[in-house]
């Protein structure tokens, strides 16, 4: 199996659908992740955002099924048989899940895991393996890895556990990695240090990163462009500094809006309501319900993406009356 | 002072057999303690937060202060009474006074209770309301916390996380306590559904005269809540900032480092982020400041001798050797 080591992942109106269901969980989802680049997609539980990972690598859960067109340099994914799948998984496209505890292999001492990896993506023999599932250990910064490799996974905590499972991600050197929530279950200050670790790997390696997660600091951190999802669909889609500075979208700011640290001082404005129910989508705009922006026009038929700046687009026909939402933003970006 | 804790410590007896884990922390063949000599004060209608990474004590020092977990030593006083020195009725009156909300909503609710039938059994345990008036209390506290009196009949299994963590804040205000201890409350909630329980909070503590020890990792939220704030690390608390001290005159080297992350909406935040020097061994040190090994600024004594907290301004306390 050969791919050029630097490609670009094309996501195009990928679609998600539960068997007996008529109404699908990942709606026409288009994306385009270019070689090298970082990609972030943010989204609450339930939008359809670690889906949309599992759907590129085949990955959907029992009774799940996509349809649409994602192309990863000259493969076509959703078409390879299962074998050509397999045999790109781990090795060209790897992934890595939010909780390590329970993608690591509880019975298996963290060195052999890894080495695992290496000999059955490169076959490798078992004394090459090891050897370079320890420097794979020491390049995710668990230090004294010699002695470490004896560990099993209980005996480390959480954040060298998800360091575990990265060596064991790129133990392969994929050029795509496509990590759901990486650092959600870790502090702060741990947080950051995985994050760094992924951005420092992903420059030397020139691979390409999709990031998933629900929180909108984390791709803020390291990702080059990003997507906002909501109920199975993008409502926003741009480069991380736009986004960031103007977002463009009623959900994106009540995102933003509900971070204590992004509205210094001020009450939250909380998004009012849930997310719906996927088999009770309103017929226009998904968020028109909780947005307080919303007019006839949002609620009658779906809403297509306009853009607002290069590469900078959402979808959204009060785009020209979010100023208010704005405001508070601006107050502790000012700060 | 309505809740005042003094010298809390607290160890859990290192497991035996064959799961034991070798290289845990050990002090002298004993284990290092999840909670070393902890003191704090809480006033009426006061709030205070307590920040902390996973393993620095923050919910040990919690259920501590609830009694959910008898300490090893020092007291809880609760308006001048010694829990920790109660036993049988007394204490389990007593106790109700200080409830808890907990971080998953999922797993602290009966899933065979309908909410109704939640927060009856509270009303009627502690003989809070008599008979006759006890369905008219239960739609109060379903309004004080934002739900609708039709959930009476419904199940926990009906409900959002969100919904959920209102019907659990909904159960500890139904035992009228004097102090709500919050447990990471919004650590497993979506970010948009956090601002809604954070608002609910702040709300419930203004228009109750709630007095509050609200616990998270993360520090922007707790000072969302808390104009007093406790930062622990290690088990022991690193430095208390008094209400009206901003965050950026916090002087001990790991808050400061909490800190580092204060701009985490700004574009490329993680290329800013000075130099973290993570101790990448999973224990602490077993001598000396518990933070020394990830401390930018770690010196001689700081190896030796534990740094004790002392005040370098009104209300504002430090546990470290480098602060001057």
């Amino acid at each position: 199996m050969s791919v050029r080591p630097r490609d670009a992942l094309r996501v195009e109106a990928l679609t998600v659908a539960f068997r007996g269901s008529d109404h699908p969980v990942i709606r026409g989802v288009s994306f385009e992740i270019a070689p090298g680049e970082a990609f972030g997609l943010v989204g609450e539980s339930g939008s359809g955002k670690s889906l949309t990972c599992r759907a590129i690598l085949r990955l959907l859960p029992r009774g799940a099924a996509g349809t649409g067109r994602v192309t990863y340099g000259a493969h076509s994914l959703l078409e390879l048989d299962d074998a050509e799948m397999q045999a790109l998984r781990g090795s060209t496209i790897a992934m890595i899940f939010q909780d390590p505890m329970t993608a690591l292999n509880p019975v298996l001492r963290v060195g052999d895991a890894i080495a695992q990896v290496i000999r059955s993506h490169e076959g490798l023999g078992a004394r090459a393996a090891r050897t370079r599932a320890l420097e794979m250990m020491e390049r995710v910064g668990i230090r004294d890895a010699a002695r470490r490799a004896a560990a099993y996974p209980h005996e480390f905590s959480g954040g060298m556990r998800q360091r575990v499972h990265i060596a064991m991600a790129l133990a392969a050197r994929p050029t795509l990695l496509l990590a759901d929530e990486p650092t959600t279950a870790l502090d702060v200050v741990v947080q950051a240090e995985i994050l760094r670790l992924l951005d420092d790997l992903r420059r030397e390696q020139g691979m390409s990163l999709l990031l998933v997660s629900h929180d909108f600091r984390v791709v803020a951190g390291l990702c080059d462009r990003v997507g906002v999802m909501y109920a199975g669909e993008l409502v926003e889609l741009g480069p991380t500094r736009a986004v960031l500075r103007r977002p463009e979208h009623p959900y994106t700011i009540g995102l933003m809006n509900s971070l204590p640290e992004a509205v210094a001082g001020e009450r939250l404005r909380a998004i009012p309501g849930a997310p719906p129910d996927p088999e009770r989508l309103p017929p226009g705009c998904a968020f028109a319900p909780r947005c307080e922006l919303a007019v006839d026009a949002c609620i009658a038929a779906p809403v297509a993406f306009s853009q607002t700046s290069p590469g900078h687009r959402s979808r959204c026909l009060r785009i020209d009356r979010l100023d208010d939402m704005r405001r508070s933003l601006a107050a502790a970006d000012g700060a | 002072m309505l809740l005042v804790a003094e010298h809390l410590t607290k160890t859990y007896a290192p497991r035996r057999g064959w799961s034991a884990t070798p290289g845990r922390p050990r002090v002298g063949g004993t284990v290092r303690p999840a909670l070393t000599d902890v003191s704090l004060s809480l006033e009426r209608g006061e709030s205070v937060g307590v920040v902390g990474e996973s393993g620095s004590g923050k919910s040990t020092f919690a259920r501590c202060l609830a009694l959910l977990e008898r300490p090893d030593a020092g007291r809880v006083l609760l308006d001048g009474i010694d829990l920790t020195a109660l036993g049988g009725g007394p204490f389990r009156r007593t106790r109700r006074r200080i409830q808890v909300v907990f971080q998953d909503p999922y797993s602290s609710l009966n899933p065979r209770l309908t909410v109704g039938s939640t927060l009856r059994e509270v009303l009627l345990v502690h003989r809070l309301a008599v008979r006759d008036r006890i369905d008219r209390r239960v739609h109060e506290l379903l309004d004080q916390v934002g739900l609708p009196a039709r959930v009476v009949d419904r199940y926990p299994s009906d409900f959002s996380g969100g919904q959920r963590q209102r019907i659990c804040i909904a159960r500890a205000l139904a035992a009228a306590p004097d102090v709500l201890i919050a447990d990471e409350p919004v650590s497993a909630l979506d970010v948009s559904i956090q601002a809604q329980i954070l608002n609910l909070l702040a709300d419930l503590r203004a228009r109750l005269a709630l007095s509050m020890i609200f616990i998270s990792h993360d520090l922007h939220v707790v000072r969302y809540i808390a104009p007093k704030i406790a930062v622990m690390f290690g088990g022991g608390i690193v430095e208390v900032l008094p209400p009206g001290v901003p965050l950026e005159s916090a002087r001990h080297p790991y808050t400061q480092m909490l800190l580092a992350s204060k701009s985490r909406l700004e574009p490329g935040w993680l290329t800013h982020v000075g130099e973290l020097n993570m101790e990448l061994s999973a224990s602490l040190p077993t001598t000396g400041c518990p933070f020394r090994g990830r401390c930018p600024h770690a010196f001689a004594p700081c190896h030796d001798v534990d740094p004790p907290a002392r005040p370098i301004g009104e209300g504002h306390v430090v546990a470290c050797h480098y602060v001057t």
